[in-house]
C-alpha cells in the first residue's frame, strides 16, 4: 500500500449532506470527491476512486442503478448506499444489500464499515 | 398522509444526517493528536446550522397544520399590499422587475391575520419574481385587489414561463425550484383556507401565471355605498 490517502467518492443531491460527509471522511483521513448526481459521477469515471458512497434517491440514475454500474466494472469496489427515505430501504430491491445506511446514521459506524472494507 | 409523513421524515432526516456526520467529525478532530481545534470549531458551527434547518422544517410543518389563529385583527388589504411593496422594494430593483399595484378603493375585508396574509402575498410575489428571472425583457409583476360578489379577490400575475403542474404545486414538498423546500404554496393555501378563502392558479395570457386567492368581505360595509345606508350587503 502506498501512503496516499484512499479517495472516497460521494454522490448526493443535497449539498448539506454532501458537505457533512466530506467533513466526516476528511476527519478520518480520507480524500473526498463529491458529485451531485450519478451522471456526474459516471462522467468522471472510476479512475482514482477507491470507495463509493451514494444516496439512493437522487435524480436520474438512482443509487441502486449506480451501485450496479460500478460493480459491473469494478466488482471489488466497496459501495455504500445511504437514504433518508426509509421506505426505500424497506423495498425488496434493498434486501440483501450490505452497506446500506439509513439517515441519520452514526458517523462512526459508516467509517468503521469503510475501514473494514479496506481490511478485507 | 403516509406520503406526506414520509416526505416530512425525509426533510428532517437530511439535516439530521448532516448533524450526525458533523458530530462524528468533530469528535475525531478533538481526539486527534494534537487536537484540531480550528476544524472542530468550524464543525460545531455546521452542527448548529444543520440543527436549525431541521428545526425550521418542523416549524414549517407546524405552520402548515396550524389552525386558524386568534389574531385576526386586520381589515385593510391596502395597508398589507403597501407593506409587501415596501418589503420587496429592494429585490424588485435588483431583479429589474416592474411592480404594478391596483387596489380597488373602499373594499372592506373580514378581519384577517395581517402577518399570515402578508406571508401569503410575499410568497406569491417572490414566486412571480423568481419565475421571471430568465425572461429577456423587464418583467412585470402585478398585484390586484378586486371585490367580487361576497368575496375579495387578490391576484398576483407574472410573465414567467407559466406553471407546468398547476395542481401539484400546492402539494407539500413538491417544488420546481432547485433550492426550494416545496412548502410555500402548501402553507399559503392552508392559510387562505383557514380564513375561509380559496387559493388557485390560472394561466396568464399571453405568458406567465396568475395566482388568485379570495377572502370573505366584511359582514358590515361601513364605507359609503350606492344605497347610502352602508348596510346593504351581508348585514349580520
Amino acid at each position: 500500500m502506498s501512503n496516499q490517502k484512499p479517495v472516497v467518492a460521494i454522490v448526493d443531491d443535497d449539498p448539506r449532506v454532501l458537505e457533512s460527509l466530506e467533513e466526516l471522511l476528511e476527519s478520518a483521513g480520507y480524500q473526498t470527491s463529491s458529485f451531485a448526481s450519478a451522471d456526474a459521477f459516471i462522467g468522471n469515471g472510476l479512475g482514482g476512486i477507491d470507495v463509493l458512497i451514494t444516496d439512493i434517491g437522487i435524480p436520474g440514475v438512482d443509487g441502486f442503478q449506480l451501485r450496479k454500474w460500478v460493480l459491473d466494472r469494478k466488482p471489488d469496489m466497496p459501495v455504500f448506499l445511504i437514504t433518508g427515505r426509509h421506505e426505500i430501504a424497506d423495498r425488496s430491491q434493498a434486501q440483501g444489500i450490505t452497506g446500506l445506511f439509513r439517515k441519520p446514521y452514526e458517523g462512526q459506524s459508516l467509517l468503521a464499515a469503510i475501514e473494514a472494507a479496506f481490511g478485507k | 398522509l403516509a406520503e406526506l409523513s414520509a416526505s416530512i421524515a425525509h426533510e428532517v432526516n437530511q439535516p439530521l444526517a448532516a448533524v450526525m456526520n458533523y458530530s462524528s467529525a468533530c469528535q475525531r478532530w478533538l481526539d486527534a493528536d494534537p487536537p484540531n481545534i480550528e476544524r472542530a470549531q468550524k464543525t460545531v458551527e455546521r452542527i448548529v446550522t444543520s440543527a436549525n434547518t431541521a428545526a425550521e422544517v418542523v416549524g414549517r410543518v407546524r405552520a402548515l397544520f396550524r389552525q386558524s389563529s386568534a389574531t385576526k385583527t386586520c381589515s385593510s388589504l391596502t395597508s398589507v399590499v403597501e407593506e409587501v411593496r415596501e418589503l420587496l422594494s429592494e429585490e424588485i430593483v435588483r431583479r429589474r422587475i416592474h411592480l404594478e399595484v391596483d387596489v380597488e378603493v373602499g373594499v372592506s375585508v373580514a378581519l384577517f391575520d395581517r402577518i399570515q396574509i402578508q406571508q401569503v402575498l410575499i410568497n406569491l410575489a417572490r414566486n412571480g419574481i423568481e419565475a421571471m428571472a430568465n425572461i429577456p425583457s423587464e418583467g412585470l409583476l402585478r398585484i390586484a385587489v378586486r371585490s367580487d360578489e361576497n368575496m375579495v379577490r387578490v391576484e398576483v400575475s407574472d410573465q414567467g414561463p407559466g406553471i407546468p403542474f398547476p395542481e401539484r404545486i400546492f402539494e407539500p414538498f413538491f417544488t420546481t425550484k432547485e433550492q426550494g423546500m416545496g412548502m410555500g404554496l402548501a402553507i399559503c393555501r392552508s392559510i387562505v383556507e383557514s380564513h375561509g378563502g380559496k387559493l388557485w392558479v390560472e394561466e396568464h395570457k399571453p405568458s406567465g401565471a396568475t395566482f388568485l386567492f379570495t377572502l370573505p368581505l366584511a359582514p358590515l360595509i361601513a364605507s359609503e355605498s350606492q344605497n347610502g345606508n352602508g348596510l346593504d350587503r351581508n348585514s349580520k
